[in-house]
C-alpha cells in the first residue's frame, strides 16, 4: 500500500509531468521593496509615526536604560502582577533599587502565573520603521506569554536596532530560524463585530515601547 | 452541527438571501468600509503593480516545481522537530487530526480561524469523538455560538449586526442585550482565556509554509493565533499543500499584499514565524508540533496553467468584497466552504464539479475580482472555463443543460454577427419583430424565464448607429 506521502507526491509530479530528479531553477530574485534611504534619526521618527497610527506609544529613554519611563508607567499602572522575560536589559530595570519592590514575577515563570500578570515587560530584538513593527526572537529572550498575556505590553527596543523596512528584518534574522518569531505591531485589535475596530482582543490593550 | 446551504441550489439560496434585508443592509455597510481601506491601504503601496506580479512569479515558480518544495519543507521541519504528516482528502486529514488528539490525550481542543479545517470538517469529526472544539477568532466564535459556518474568509460575522450579536450573546453566556462591541469583545475575551489554559491542544491553519526553513508563518489580530500555537502542549497545523514559498525572504512581498487586501492594513497585529516545538525544558512553546500537509483536490489543479493559479490564493477576501454578487447574495447563498469568486472557481475544482455546477455561473464577469487580486489570478478567464467543463462535462459530471439549444442559439448569433450589413439586418428584423410581437415573444420561452429575474426593455426605436450619423452631420 502506498502512503500518503508517496501518493501525494507522485500526483503532484505527474500532473506537473515531473520526475523526482528533474531540474529545479533558481527561483525569481527577491526585489528589495521600501525605501532604504533613511539614517538612524529618520527610522525613529517614522517608527514612531507608525507606532502611534496603530495605536501603540513611544518613550524615550536612551540615556538611562528606560528607567524613568519604565517608573512613570508601573506608578500609572499600578500592576499586581508583572510577567518578564529573561532580557538583560528587563534584568537590569528590575534589579534597579527604584523598581525592585514592584511586583515582578521570575523571568521562567509557569505558565499559571503568567495568566495572572496585569503587566508585561520585555525587550525587543528589532523594529521595522516602515511599520512600526517589533520583531521578538525566542532565542534572544522568552517573550512568548510575557508579550501576549498582560493587558498591558512594555518593550524595550535598542535605538540601534530600528531597520527601514520588512524585507531588511527578514534578511538580519539568524539562521537557523529561532523556534518563534514574533512580529508585533500595536496592540491586539479585532473588527469583527460590524467592522468596528476594538483595541485588547486576546492579547494587550496598551503597547509602550521604550526606546533604550 | 452548522450545515452549509446545498451548492447545488445556488439560484434558490440567492433568491432567499435577497429576501434578507438585514443581511444586505450589512453587506452594503461592509462593502463601503471595505472599498474605503482599501484605497487607503493603496494609497501606502504606489508599487502595487509589481509587487503583485512578484508575488505571482514566486507562486508560479513555486507549483511549478511543488514536488521539490514540499520535499525540501519536509526535510527541514523535520530536522528542526517538526513531524509532518500528510492527507489525501478530507478524511484522511479529519482521521490523523484525531489521532493526534487522543494521543495527547486531549479533551479540549482551541482552534484559530482556518479555512482548511472548515474544508475537511474538522470541529465535526472532533466533536464525534467526544473532544470539544472551540473557535478563538472572535468573528469565528460568533459563528459557532449561533451554530452557523463562516460568512466571510476573513470576517467570518460580516453579516451580523451588532444588535443580533448581543442577542446571541445574551442568551448563549448571560450578558447584557444592550452590549456594546466592546463589551461583546471584553466578554468574549474573558471566556475564552479560560479556555485557552484548560486545553490540551491547540489546532491551527498557515498562510504560508517556507521550504529552506521549515517554518510556518500566521497572520492575525487578535492573539488568538498565538495563544492556540504557544499555550497548549500540542500544536497542530493543518495547512494546504498549495502555501509553500521557498524562502524566508519571499514573505516581503507576501507580508505586504495580504494585509492591505484583506483588511487594508500595512501590517497585521502580529505575525508568528514558527519553527520547531520548544528545544529545551523550561523553553516557551508547545512540546510537539505537527504540520498535515492537506492534498484533497489540490494536485489535479496544477496540471493545467488555466487551473493551477487557482493554487495562488492567498485568501484574502478583497474578491469576495468588491463582487457585485457577493455584495447581493453574501456567502452562505454559495453553499461552499469558500464564498465569492474565488470560492466560485475553486470549489468547483475541489469538489466534484456536478456538485457545484451552479457555482462558476454565480458571476457577472465584470472582472472587479481580478483588478483586485493580489496575486493577479484571472478569475472570469477561470469561471469561463468552468462553465465550458460544465456544459460539455463527460459521463457523471455532464450537467442537464439544454446543450442543443445553446449550440443553435449560439450558431444563429455568430451567423448575424459575421459581418455589419448582416448585423443591420439582424437589428432592423429584431426592432420589427420586437414592435409588432414584443409582448408575445416575452410571454414564450426562452425569454419567458430569462425574464423571471430580470427586466426585458423594449429595443430604441432608432440605434445607436444611426443617431450617430445623425449627430455628426454638419
Amino acid at each position: 500500500m502506498t502512503t500518503a506521502h508517496d501518493s501525494i507526491l507522485a500526483s503532484v509530479r505527474t500532473c506537473l509531468r515531473r520526475t523526482a530528479d528533474s531540474p529545479v531553477p533558481a527561483p525569481p530574485p527577491v526585489p528589495m521593496l521600501g525605501r532604504v534611504d533613511l539614517d538612524a534619526s529618520a527610522k525613529l521618527t517614522q517608527f514612531g509615526e507608525r507606532l502611534a497610527a496603530v495605536g501603540g506609544h513611544l518613550h524615550l529613554g536612551i540615556e538611562d536604560g528606560g528607567l524613568a519611563a519604565v517608573q512613570q508607567l508601573l506608578a500609572r499602572y499600578a500592576p499586581r502582577s508583572i510577567a518578564r522575560s529573561n532580557a538583560a536589559a528587563v534584568t537590569n530595570l528590575r534589579d534597579h533599587a527604584s523598581l525592585r519592590a514592584q511586583p515582578w514575577q521570575p523571568p521562567d515563570a509557569s505558565r499559571e502565573e503568567l495568566f495572572t500578570a496585569d503587566l508585561g515587560v520585555t525587550a525587543a530584538q528589532w523594529a521595522i520603521a516602515e511599520t512600526g513593527t517589533l520583531v521578538l526572537v525566542g532565542d534572544e529572550e522568552r517573550h512568548r506569554l510575557a508579550s501576549l498575556l498582560p493587558p498591558v505590553h512594555i518593550a524595550l527596543l535598542p535605538h540601534s536596532r530600528i531597520l527601514g523596512n520588512l524585507g531588511e528584518a527578514l534578511k538580519t534574522l539568524a539562521r537557523p530560524l529561532s523556534p518563534a518569531v514574533t512580529f508585533i505591531t500595536g496592540p491586539s485589535r479585532t473588527a469583527d463585530i460590524e467592522l468596528q475596530l476594538v483595541i485588547g482582543v486576546h492579547g494587550p490593550r496598551e503597547l509602550h515601547v521604550v526606546v533604550v | 452541527m452548522a450545515e452549509h446551504l446545498p451548492m447545488q441550489q445556488f439560484p434558490g439560496n440567492a433568491r432567499a438571501a435577497l429576501q434578507n434585508d438585514a443581511q444586505r443592509r450589512a453587506l452594503r455597510a461592509a462593502a463601503d468600509v471595505f472599498d474605503e481601506r482599501r484605497r487607503t491601504a493603496m494609497a501606502t503601496a504606489p508599487d502595487w503593480q509589481l509587487w503583485r506580479q512578484t508575488a505571482r512569479e514566486v507562486k508560479d515558480h513555486t507549483l511549478l516545481h511543488l514536488d521539490h518544495y514540499l520535499e525540501q519543507f519536509e526535510r527541514n521541519a523535520l530536522q528542526r522537530g517538526t513531524r509532518v504528516h500528510w492527507a489525501r482528502d478530507a478524511a484522511e486529514a479529519g482521521a490523523l487530526v484525531l489521532g493526534l488528539a487522543r494521543q495527547a490525550g486531549a479533551t479540549l481542543c482551541v482552534k484559530s480561524k482556518s479555512m482548511t479545517t472548515e474544508e475537511v470538517r474538522l470541529n465535526e469529526v472532533l466533536e464525534h469523538a467526544g473532544i470539544e472544539a472551540v473557535e478563538t477568532d472572535l468573528g469565528e466564535w460568533i459563528q459557532q455560538l449561533a451554530d452557523e459556518v463562516p460568512f466571510h474568509i476573513v470576517v467570518p460575522a460580516i453579516h451580523k449586526s451588532r444588535g443580533q450579536i448581543a442577542t446571541l450573546f445574551a442568551e448563549k453566556i448571560g450578558t447584557p442585550r444592550d452590549a456594546d462591541a466592546e463589551a461583546l469583545t471584553a466578554a468574549a475575551r474573558d471566556r475564552l482565556r479560560a479556555k485557552f489554559a484548560a486545553a490540551g491542544i491547540g489546532i491551527s491553519g498557515a498562510n504560508f509554509l517556507i521550504a529552506e526553513a521549515g517554518s510556518l508563518l500566521i497572520l492575525e489580530n487578535e492573539g488568538n493565533v498565538r495563544l492556540t500555537t504557544s499555550v497548549p502542549r500540542v500544536h497542530i497545523a493543518l495547512v494546504g499543500i498549495e502555501k509553500l514559498l521557498p524562502r524566508v525572504a519571499d514573505l516581503d512581498v507576501f507580508l505586504r499584499l495580504l494585509p492591505r487586501s484583506g483588511t487594508g492594513q500595512m501590517m497585521t497585529t502580529y505575525q508568528s514565524l514558527l519553527t520547531g516545538p520548544k528545544e529545551r525544558a523550561g523553553d516557551e512553546g508547545p512540546e510537539e508540533l505537527h504540520v498535515v500537509l492537506l492534498d484533497n483536490g489540490r494536485s489535479r489543479m496544477l496540471a493545467q496553467d488555466i487551473t493551477r493559479q487557482s493554487l495562488a490564493c492567498i485568501r484574502c477576501g478583497a474578491c469576495l468584497n468588491v463582487c457585485p454578487v457577493y455584495q447581493q447574495v453574501g456567502g452562505h447563498a454559495y453553499g461552499s466552504v469558500y464564498p465569492g469568486p474565488i470560492g466560485a472557481v475553486v470549489t468547483p475544482q475541489l469538489v466534484p464539479l456536478a456538485n457545484a455546477a451552479q457555482l462558476p455561473f454565480a458571476s457577472t464577469l465584470c472582472g472587479a475580482c481580478r483588478d483586485v487580486c493580489p496575486v493577479a489570478i484571472d478569475i472570469p478567464a477561470l469561471l469561463l472555463h468552468l462553465r465550458q467543463q460544465v456544459r460539455e462535462g463527460s459521463g457523471t459530471e455532464r450537467a442537464a443543460a439544454p446543450r442543443w439549444f445553446e449550440r443553435f442559439a449560439m450558431r444563429v448569433v455568430a451567423f448575424w454577427l459575421r459581418g455589419p450589413r448582416r448585423y443591420r439586418v439582424a437589428l432592423a428584423v429584431a426592432r420589427w419583430c420586437d414592435r409588432w410581437f414584443g409582448w408575445l415573444l416575452r410571454w414564450l420561452p426562452p425569454l419567458r424565464q430569462w425574464r423571471k429575474g430580470r427586466t426585458a426593455p423594449r429595443l430604441a426605436a432608432r440605434d445607436f448607429r444611426t443617431l450617430w450619423r445623425e449627430r455628426s452631420k454638419p
